[in-house]
């Protein structure tokens, strides 16, 4: 499909050796960039730069290119050594599976993260209530798979603020959204959404915003995006916006929806008063919303 | 040692602790839920683990209650979303195919793959290249996403700025070895 040509080589290849000319503003601006720490002011002149300097552009690019690799690399490297672990672990398959075998009983083995020694695993149940079996609920919750995952794990009460968060947040996907301008217009820019590339979709969602009109969508889109590589006061900021301006359009409900649950992280009272005005409005996570006021 | 704490040190053996404890009710749940082959599911496990010892070291998971529900959750939905992936991966080609000539000549995406693939063999390399206190500060900063405070903390800085200042110079070394990499491949 695509052909490689010495041309482009070439000229990647120059500007390989160019890197070095680059002005300490420019690389003063990459590295804010890569950093997180660009101001607005600096995103305008990157944006700029990347348009009228190659090398910039380049540059710019393979630093984060470089960045990317030093994770991906790190990442394979733990799942390799994980995964050595796992399968020298040899479990029976239990066909007869139930949620017994993980819905925690009173002698359940827990792993305390921040006040339990590993070498004393098991520690006190005593905070934690026996719970009904979920798969009485299961047949009620089969419509949506998701959904009924989501129920399956929480209808047996008891979870934390971040189990919470954890159970229910999760990027929104383009393909269960209303056709709108993600459909018809600007479907390209969700690639890297899509792909899981958060910190490129921000920037692809951002020229988009910028070049359309009917935006909403996108937005809500470009807030989870910030959520996802923890520029949280920014998502707050993007989905704050789009739910005062679209509260009553499906663009507003997700905004709404999403800051609900990052509303869990930080003051669970308030995350409250949310879920209940997503149920009272009655609108699209109204069952979502119940579930996890009911676990709260 | 506190489990957190052994992650945190990238102990990632301390995570074996946490294997033991869960892969035998997620494996068989989601062999079970999924009708996935046990390749796939220990895949799908591994990622699990490996996310959640990243999330602990992160700060973004702590106070567990009940670890195998949150493990059996995790995995479920990282399975949902694998499988969700490769279905629009699979749908979507010929969208990606008209992104990249709607936005750029094929050669110069071709091109820009292709520098991509050439990083990632060259970067790895590189961050060997460099002294181990720089090692260290790239690991924290980039890949482990470790605050300036705490990377002073860990490294014995006098303070951020000092921090701050050692990871600009380390990563414009890191950069330059990469440069040199790139021209004898090149």
């Amino acid at each position: 499909m695509f052909q490689k040509t010495p041309r482009t080589r070439s000229r990647f290849r120059t500007n390989n050796l160019l890197i070095m000319q680059l002005s300490d503003r420019e690389n003063e601006l990459i590295n804010k960039f890569l950093d997180r720490e660009a101001s607005e002011s600096d995103l305008t002149e990157i944006e700029s730069l990347k348009n009228t300097s190659e090398p910039f552009r380049v540059e710019l690019l393979k630093q984060k290119a470089i960045i990317s690799s030093l994770k991906a690399r790190e990442k394979a490297r733990k799942f390799e050594a994980v995964r050595a672990m796992v399968a020298a672990h040899a479990i029976e398959i239990d066909e007869d599976l139930d949620d017994s075998d993980y819905v925690v009983e009173d002698d359940t083995p827990i792993i305390s993260l921040n006040n339990q020694q590993d070498s004393d695993p098991v520690a006190s149940n005593a905070e934690i209530s026996a719970r009904p079996p979920y798969l009485r609920y299961a047949a009620a919750i089969a419509v949506l798979l998701t959904i009924g995952f989501l129920l399956y794990t929480v209808v047996g009460g008891g979870m934390s603020a971040d189990e919470l968060y954890v159970a229910y947040y999760q990027p929104l996907d383009p393909s269960v959204s209303t056709r709108s301008e993600t459909q018809d217009k600007v479907e390209n820019p969700l690639d890297p959404y899509l792909a899981g590339d958060y910190q490129s979709a921000i920037t692809t969602l951002e020229d988009a915003i910028a070049d359309t009109t009917n935006s909403a969508m996108l937005s809500v889109y470009l807030g989870i995006s910030l959520l996802e590589v923890g520029r949280v006061e920014d998502a707050e900021a993007v989905l704050s916006e789009i739910y005062q301006k679209y509260a009553n359009d499906f663009s507003g409900q997700h905004a709404e929806w999403y800051l609900a649950l990052m509303a869990l992280k930080d003051d669970p009272e308030k995350a409250r008063q949310a879920f209940q005005q997503i149920v009272d409005q009655q609108g699209m996570y109204e069952g979502q919303a119940k579930k996890v006021l009911e676990e709260m | 040692m506190l489990l957190i704490d052994r992650l945190k040190n990238g102990d990632i053996e301390s995570l074996g602790l946490l294997v033991k404890e869960c892969k035998a009710v997620c494996i068989n749940h989601l062999l079970k839920k999924t009708n996935c082959d046990m390749d796939t599911a220990e895949d799908v496990f591994t990622e699990a683990i490996v996310d959640f010892g990243e999330k602990v070291v992160a700060g973004t998971v702590n106070d567990i209650k009940n670890l195998k529900g949150y493990m059996v959750g995790t995995c479920y939905n990282k399975w949902l979303s694998n499988y969700r992936k490769a279905r629009r991966i699979s749908e979507q080609e010929p969208d990606v195919e008209r992104y990249f000539y709607d936005y750029m000549e094929p050669e110069e995406a071709s091109a820009i793959e292709e520098m991509r693939e050439l990083l990632h063999e060259v970067s790895g390399k590189a961050l060997q290249m460099l002294s181990e206190s720089c090692q260290s500060v790239i690991r924290y900063f980039y890949i482990e996403e470790r605050d300036m405070k705490e990377i002073a903390s860990l490294m014995g800085f006098a303070s951020t700025e000092v921090a701050r200042a050692t990871k600009y110079k380390c990563f414009k070394k890191l950069r330059e070895h990469v440069a040199g990499l790139e021209r004898t491949i090149y």
